[in-house]
């Protein structure tokens, strides 16, 4: 099984991906015009202020806008996953966050569903944010996102 | 400013193949030279040139003209994806226009296959790359199908108004000897086909292949010395990075400029003979139906439900069977529609010829990034 493509954290987004290592899902606000900003950049989308990014922890809460099941991955790593669930989260802030449902069934999955962040651990150093139905309970470790669908619903 | 000073006066599609037989230069090469040989002209009238294709780095616009001989007094290179087409040749009349060049050659091409395309998709942006690549997203097939799924909860839009799409385009490939699927396909083959990312199926998908698709744009003063019928530009239009953070956008660019595109050619929408829409996925054929003025927002499953969009209907659409039929050579399946506009134009459609043709809008749509794709152009030909 090959490796899943792993993101290269740059001075714009090193940040983000340190933060995810300790569980923390941080996103951008513009202090000057106080919208958040996802995905990680370098000037404010709104009023293109530059040094005005701040840093912020997200709730890690949002709905499900849309999503699909995905049968046929892009890349072989992903293959003996699936059925998964990738799907647009309106993030509590605002902005969409493209990512994976975890830890439900896809045919529990709406458009609305509230959910919550959990990261996974892609390989030694890199965590991403996933989001379980949040009614999930609380685990302890990033690996128990890891367990199949069938364990968990 | 309209574009009626200048003029396509030749097209040519190279063979589509399924696996990258030729180097995208060769693909770009034959391109070019049906374009010219269909247009009457020669090599040494170019002095223009427009290229786009993924595949090309490291090699540009520039170093095709030395790799073909061709020296330029004007050059583009397409960065826009599927939307390069349409807007290289916009682009190429206003050049022609201003005098800056007299015979622009536009083409669009690339070698690729299923395998290669999988492999680009996950670096095909920053965002993409190290915002998505890394779930399991499907490659653009998942953000089609956020999309689709969206506009279906939304507007209650169909599989069965979607598969109509699907199923008469492939009609118009049986008639399409350079279409790779020709195989005929029935609504109950579109429903039943393999689901790749719920609710878009395999016949929602195009089929990444190899070949290339080429345009000659000369002054109108020169295209009347010509032997083939010249197709005018009536106008055209782009935008791109429309609603920012609109990630799952029901609504897209061809919205903002619709009105002034049919306004500026002096046409009504009842007056169009016939559509060639940018079709990576049926649903965005339906957002493009609606976002241009066809029909209202929402409406357009229920529009292609009532309308016989096929050759012999009040508005064929994707006559050639479009990408989801023919292939979608990279960068190329931004020019399909376009060359077949114009051969439909100039009456050289063979068995798909739709009589009576005058007029045809052509769309253009690409560089998917972050969930959708940012780029949208569109353009009005008329015989």
């Amino acid at each position: 099984m090959p490796a899943k493509p792993v993101p290269r954290p740059d001075l714009d987004s090193s940040a983000y991906f340190e933060a995810a290592r300790h569980g923390s899902l941080l996103i951008q606000r513009c202090q000057t015009c106080a919208r958040f900003v996802f995905p990680p950049r370098t000037a404010c989308p709104t009023c293109l202020s530059s040094h005005t990014l701040e840093w912020r922890e997200a709730t890690g809460r949002g709905y499900v806008s849309s999503y699909c099941v995905v049968y046929r991955p892009h890349h072989p790593s992903f293959y003996d996953e699936v059925p998964i669930v990738f799907a647009a989260v309106a993030m509590n802030e605002g902005p969409i966050m493209l990512s994976e449902i975890r830890r439900v069934l896809p045919n529990r999955v709406s458009i609305g569903l509230p959910v919550r962040a959990e990261f996974l651990q892609l390989d030694g150093s890199i965590f991403i944010p996933v989001w379980v139905p949040a009614d999930r309970p609380i685990q302890a470790s990033v690996e128990m996102t890891c367990l199949t669908i069938s364990a968990n619903s | 400013m309209d574009y009626r000073e200048a003029a396509i006066v030749g097209y040519g599609e190279t063979a589509y193949h399924k696996r990258r037989e030729r180097t995208t230069m060769s693909y770009i090469a034959d391109a070019i030279r049906r374009a010219l040989l269909s247009g009457g002209l020669r090599k040494d009238d170019v002095d223009g040139l427009a290229v786009t294709s993924f595949e090309l780095p490291p090699d540009n616009v520039t170093t095709v003209a030395e790799h073909l001989g061709l020296t330029i007094n004007w050059a583009f290179q397409g960065s826009y994806g599927g939307a390069s087409g349409v807007i290289g040749i916009a682009q190429a009349a206003r050049a022609i226009q201003s005098g800056d060049a007299n015979v622009v050659v536009v083409v669009a091409a690339d070698a690729v296959d299923v395998a290669a395309h999988n492999t680009e998709i996950s670096n095909f942006s920053t965002a993409i790359r190290d915002f998505v690549a890394s779930y399991g997203f499907a490659g653009a097939n998942g953000f089609f199908a956020l999309l689709q799924r969206l506009h279906m909860d939304a507007y209650g839009t169909k599989l069965e108004q979607l598969g109509k799409l699907a199923v008469t385009q492939r009609y118009h490939a049986s008639l399409n000897e350079n279409a790779l699927l020709r195989a005929p396909l029935s609504l109950d083959d579109y429903l039943d086909s393999r689901i790749i990312a719920d609710p878009i199926r395999l016949y929602d998908c195009v089929m990444p292949c190899s070949g290339g698709d080429a345009v000659v744009v000369a002054s109108s003063r020169q295209a009347r010395e010509l032997p083939g019928r010249p197709i005018y530009i009536l106008g055209a239009g782009q935008r791109h990075n429309h609603n920012p953070g609109d990630i799952v956008p029901l609504t897209q660019g061809w919205a903002a400029y619709a009105d002034a595109l049919f306004e500026r050619a002096g046409l009504q929408r009842s007056s169009v003979d016939m559509l060639q829409l940018y079709d990576d996925y049926p649903i965005m054929e339906v957002i493009q139906l609606e976002d241009l003025g066809f029909c209202d927002k929402g409406t357009g499953g229920s529009f292609i439900e009532r309308t016989d969009v096929s050759i012999h209907g009040s508005l064929p659409i994707n006559t050639g069977g479009g990408q989801l039929s023919a292939g979608q050579c990279g960068a190329g399946g931004g020019m399909i529609g376009v060359v077949e506009a114009v051969r439909q134009l100039r009456g050289e459609a063979g068995a798909r010829q739709v009589a009576g043709v005058g007029t045809a809008l052509v769309t253009g749509f690409g560089m998917v990034s972050y969930g959708r794709g940012l780029s949208t152009s569109a353009m009005i030909l008329s015989n």
